[in-house]
């Protein structure tokens, strides 16, 4: 990329617009809209994770004074069911409870205290049934299937099955001088996310209108999924979602979780509802990163080329489908783990199996990285394996194996310079960086071992569907100010930042006249879910797409005005000059467009041009992809397990930086939601149950714990994306967990751990069964 | 329904009072493990009595050669206590306990109370060699830290008895550190912890105590390892550790026996380079 780009916004450090009013407390979350004449909505659960609901009695609830309503699976007024994808969540449970957050009932009171008093005179029984934890065991032929008649799958236990089987795979391992065969397990985590979910709904008598403000990654998804459930059509639900505490994935999902409990209430009593999740409540009954078992099969040449992988995974699918993917499509999470088991990588002969397996668990969801960092980590874990069985370089082998324009991807797609392929420079920054001396300030025990790693990633901009574009309705005013239509959530990412950027940037106006209003299903044109790391491309070049329409009927209007051509006039910094020497300002060529039948505002659109089409065989997935590189530098205890991190180095080939100083809080925060995801964090269960629900239990990384962060930006433009910009909200931590096991395999004299997290108790473990000789895991 | 009922004496005598004619009231003395309890249905509707505000329980002071703190002093007051630098371990437990926050409700006196098997300063207090007084309506008697602890959340105080005083004896020349093994730097519980004292007589260890937290039911001294380490210079002592294990501990999880001694083995070569430091008279 030309460093020399005369753009005045892209490509430049903007604080966040939303960085003031948030330091200062005035921004504005959902439970800042609270009033005091909202009744005060709760969802009943079992507290168990598997059971036959035998019967629920509400009668002593109903009858406690401030009770307005106790509404069970019998009272629900439309679809009993709902979901993004397929509507398999009932909304109250009535016969089968299949995981923890299945509700028996919700109750609207007048205050908080009523209504978990209400919650304790429900009387329900139960028959209490086996709980399948375990996605391996639950595929047993002895283990009965958990869903008797889901609405998709019927009785089946595997919710979603993609493969990707190209090539000869078994002459591949035939002739293979390498062999190289392992398993791999990663954990369901939380999200974490700091705002926990909440909703307030409300029914708008005049209008005759369902209201619901939460926060939300997806208004129309939300909107999609729960209008059947209040029988209403989609125009007459309003879903508003105001600044968002974070959401990491999680909510798409969670938000619907609550807007049934206050919207359903809502339309019953119509009263304002609001209702919440405590932080213990989002632990316990919202959805996953899902678990993940890799076996995988890596067949290599002994001068170091992969020529065939075998991979055979399977998910924790958690009791409902969510994001896991529907078989024939869309195939969503389990495809990613297929269309990124090979890493950034060209190997031709491939036979790869995902499949989501159904137990009683939390629902698998989308959560940052979407089934990346699972095959990430056995993937990545053994290119490194391969490199010291040859004692090779892991930079070297990896470049000898990586997707180039004459080595297309696993699945078939040719990705060319214009794609933006930055892997190489990633992975030189990080070594270079890493082989920078370093000492730690502190003083090493002598127990204390050193130890470097690094893995490498691939991530795609957006989703494989056909449906994959973006919307947006960009509109100037008589003054030249402009206002954004889109549905884009700002959850801490800096949307509203880069959008406005963009926009000033292609109408040459100034970026403080440009609004970026929160998502509105009333007002704002969908532009798509806050998801997949595709909104600054996407979005971004939707934006464009109307602001080249607006430029287009202003010049017209000039042209018209002045009496010339409109290839005649030109447009620069907000001045439009004509032929003749004239020079017309934006305001006043908006003026002469309002007389002459030319729109102020132009619906933009943008889907790839690309041909998206992803079957058994392979095809293109996306228009784009992230590439990167994570290095790790660590201090190993052996005597103990604990790792104190010294270094983290990330590169991301990122496109184009539209706002560095965003990208650089994207790549920070990523890292350390890698590191966490490979050194402490994993829900842990007894019998189904949470049982670390709570930000004491559940350990996330403090700063006490934070390595020394490096951030470089790799910049190999995508010639699709607005400016060359690709994803990167997502890809920061799909490498972190294979980078920190090769550092301590590194530390340790070659003990390979192959489950996350890393805990000093598993580390420890580790190295105690390797030096009795014992296998690792 | 997290409910419960609060009492606030203004004296000591009339808090003693109410133990002993309601033997069922909770003496709430910052509430840091109490209010959990309550918070996840643990305590359903228990009567508190909080003894956070009492004078008599405020004090820190030196007296007869020890620091005395009494049973409501927080550990950001003592941490703030000049005096403290005479046990290094102290300082290095306070910096990572908890939060903030936590410390300025929690106190020594209440994390004994609760009798934790992973607190950290139970353990600090142990190898320190602290007394405490327990006071009823009937009496006061003393119990050193070492006979106070019976079980996971079990002790000797009666119903009846607050813990009103705590003491550490000052020892000129005396070394100590802390030291923990956590899933995170601060604010995790431990999974291993050893606090340990000793002096140092020409290079050699004299008077060691060797406390280990979070791996029996109660935090424990080993008599074992500190009869190996005696006489010895801290570098043999690491050195004759390796490979021991203490005869006093009993882990369920089979890891914590791998971990032990190293952690013993780290809070006695730190306590090496932190003496004591404070105006010896």
């Amino acid at each position: 990329m030309e460093k020399s780009r005369k753009e005045k916004y892209i490509g430049r450090r903007m604080p966040r617009r939303d960085a003031l009013v948030k330091a200062q407390g005035r921004a504005k979350y959902t439970a800042d809209y609270r009033t005091a004449d909202m009744l005060w909505g709760k969802a009943v659960f079992s507290g168990m994770a598997h059971a036959r609901i035998l019967r629920v009695d509400a009668a002593k609830a109903e009858a406690l004074p401030g009770v307005v309503c106790v509404m069970t699976a019998k009272d629900l007024p439309a679809a009993k069911k709902y979901g993004i994808f397929c509507a398999d969540k009932p909304v109250i449970a009535e016969n089968m409870i299949l995981y923890e957050g299945d509700p028996i009932a919700f109750i609207a009171a007048e205050t908080k205290e009523i209504a978990e008093e209400a919650a304790a005179l429900i009387e329900a029984e139960y028959e209490a049934l086996p709980v399948v934890e375990d996605p391996r065991e639950a595929l047993r032929d002895d283990v009965p299937p958990i869903h008797e008649n889901h609405p998709v799958t019927g009785n089946a236990k595997v919710m979603a099955e993609v493969t990707l089987d190209r090539g000869d795979v078994d002459a591949a391992f035939a002739e293979a001088d390498i062999i190289l065969e392992d398993d791999f397990e990663t954990p369901q985590i939380e999200h974490v996310y700091l705002e926990p979910d909440c909703c307030i709904a409300r029914w708008v008598d005049d209008t005759d209108v369902l209201e619901i403000v939460a926060p939300q990654q997806a208004v129309y998804s939300t909107l999609r999924a729960l209008a059947p459930v209040f029988g209403l059509p989609e125009s007459r639900v309003r879903f508003i979602s105001p600044y968002v505490g974070g959401g990491f994935g999680g909510k798409e999902d969670s938000c619907c979780d609550l807007a049934v409990i206050a919207g359903l209430l809502a339309m019953k009593t119509r009263r304002k509802v609001y209702s919440e999740f405590t932080a213990e409540e989002v632990f316990r009954y919202t959805g996953k990163r899902h678990g993940s078992y890799v076996h995988h099969r890596m067949a290599a040449t002994k001068d170091g080329r992969v020529i065939g992988l075998d991979i055979d995974i399977i998910l924790d699918k958690g009791a409902y489908q969510s994001m896991s993917g529907l078989t024939g499509g869309p195939h969503a999470v389990a495809q990613r783990t297929v269309l990124y088991a090979a890493g950034p990588y060209s190997v031709e002969n491939v036979r790869i199996r995902s499949r989501a397996v159904f137990t009683n668990h939390p629902y698998g969801a989308a959560m940052r990285g979407f089934g990346a960092p699972q095959i990430h980590f056995a993937g990545e874990s053994q290119m490194n394996e391969l490199a010291h069985r040859l004692n090779m370089d892991p930079v070297a082998i990896r470049k000898l194996n990586m997707i180039t324009p004459e080595r297309p991807t696993s699945f078939g797609q040719v990705l060319t310079e214009e794609n933006g392929l930055g892997l190489e420079e990633c992975m030189d920054k990080v070594k270079a960086e890493l082989d920078k001396p370093f000492m730690p300030k502190h003083p090493v025990r002598p127990s204390q071992r050193r130890g470097m790693g690094l893995a490498a990633y691939i991530y795609g901009t957006g989703m494989p569907y056909k449906s994959e574009g973006a919307m947006c309705v960009v509109h100037v005013n008589r003054d030249a100010s402009v206002e954004v239509g889109i549905s884009t959530t700002e959850m801490g990412q800096g949307a509203q930042t880069v959008m406005a950027q963009i926009a000033a940037e292609a109408l040459g106006v100034p970026v403080e006249t440009v609004n970026v209003p929160l998502p509105d299903t009333f007002l704002s044109p969908d532009s798509g879910p806050t998801v997949a790391s595709r909104s600054t491309t996407f979005v971004g070049n939707a934006i464009l797409d109307a602001c080249r329409k607006l430029l287009a009927g202003f010049t017209e209007a000039v042209a018209h005005g002045v009496g010339c051509s409109p290839e005649e006039v030109t447009y620069a910094k907000g001045v439009f000059a004509a032929p003749d020497g004239q020079e017309i300002p934006l305001r006043r060529a908006i003026y002469m467009a309002a007389t002459q039948a030319i729109p102020q505002s132009a619906v933009g659109i943008w889907y790839p041009p690309v041909d998206i089409g992803f079957g058994p065989k392979g095809g293109n997935s996306m228009h784009t992809y992230s590439f990167g590189c994570q290095g790790i530098d660590l201090l190993l205890d052996v005597e103990t397990g604990e790792i104190e991190l010294l270094r983290s180095v990330l590169a991301c080939d990122i496109g184009h930086a539209l706002n560095p100083q965003l990208v650089e809080g994207q790549m920070e925060g990523g890292a350390v939601m890698g590191l966490g995801y490979a050194l402490t964090e994993g829900v842990e269960y007894k019998k189904g149950v949470v049982s670390n629900d709570s930000m004491k239990d559940y350990v996330i990384l403090g700063f006490k714990d934070l390595p020394q962060m490096t951030s470089i930006i790799v910049e190999a433009a995508n010639c699709m994306g607005p400016f060359g910009a690709k994803g990167v909200g997502e890809p920061p931590l799909v490498a972190t967990a294979p980078a920190v096991r090769e550092a301590i395999r590194n530390a340790s004299d070659g003990v390979k751990l192959n489950r996350i997290p890393f805990t000093p108790e598993r580390v420890i473990t580790g190295i105690y069964k390797a030096k009795e000789g014992g296998q690792t895991s | 329904m997290k409910k419960f009922s609060l009492m606030r004496p203004q004296t000591l005598e009339e808090a003693l009072t109410i133990l002993r004619d309601a033997p069922d009231v909770l003496p709430l003395n910052g509430g840091t493990d109490l209010m959990v309890d309550v918070n996840e249905g643990k305590l359903i509707s228990p009567r508190f009595m909080y003894i956070g505000g009492l004078p008599e329980l405020k004090k820190i002071e030196v007296r007869d050669g020890t620091l005395c703190f009494g049973g409501a002093v927080t550990y950001t007051e003592l941490g703030a206590c000049p005096d403290i630098s005479a046990f290094p371990c102290i300082g290095q437990a306070l910096s990572n306990l908890a939060s903030p926050p936590i410390r300025n409700m929690g106190t020594p006196a209440g994390n004994m109370g609760t009798a934790s098997p992973a607190g950290d300063f139970n353990l600090i207090l142990l190898a320190l060699g602290a007394e405490a007084d327990l006071v009823s309506a009937a009496g006061m008697r003393t119990v050193p830290l070492s006979e106070f602890y019976l079980g996971v959340g079990k002790t000797v105080r009666e119903k009846s008895e607050l813990i009103a005083e705590i003491r550490i004896p000052l020892v000129k020349g005396q070394h100590s550190a802390f030291v923990k093994l956590g899933r995170r730097r601060g604010q995790d519980i431990s999974r291993v912890s050893s606090a340990v004292s000793y002096l140092l007589d020409e290079g050699r260890i004299r008077d060691p105590r060797i406390a280990i937290g979070a791996v029996n039911a109660v935090p424990f001294r080993s008599g074992t390892f500190e009869e190996i380490v005696s006489g010895k210079t801290p570098d043999e002592a690491e050195a004759a550790l390796e490979g021991a294990f203490p005869a006093e501990a009993n882990p369920r999880r089979a890891y914590k026996r791998y971990v032990v001694t190293p952690m013993v083995r780290r809070a006695i070569r730190e306590a090496q380079a932190q003496e004591g430091d404070w105006q010896w008279s």
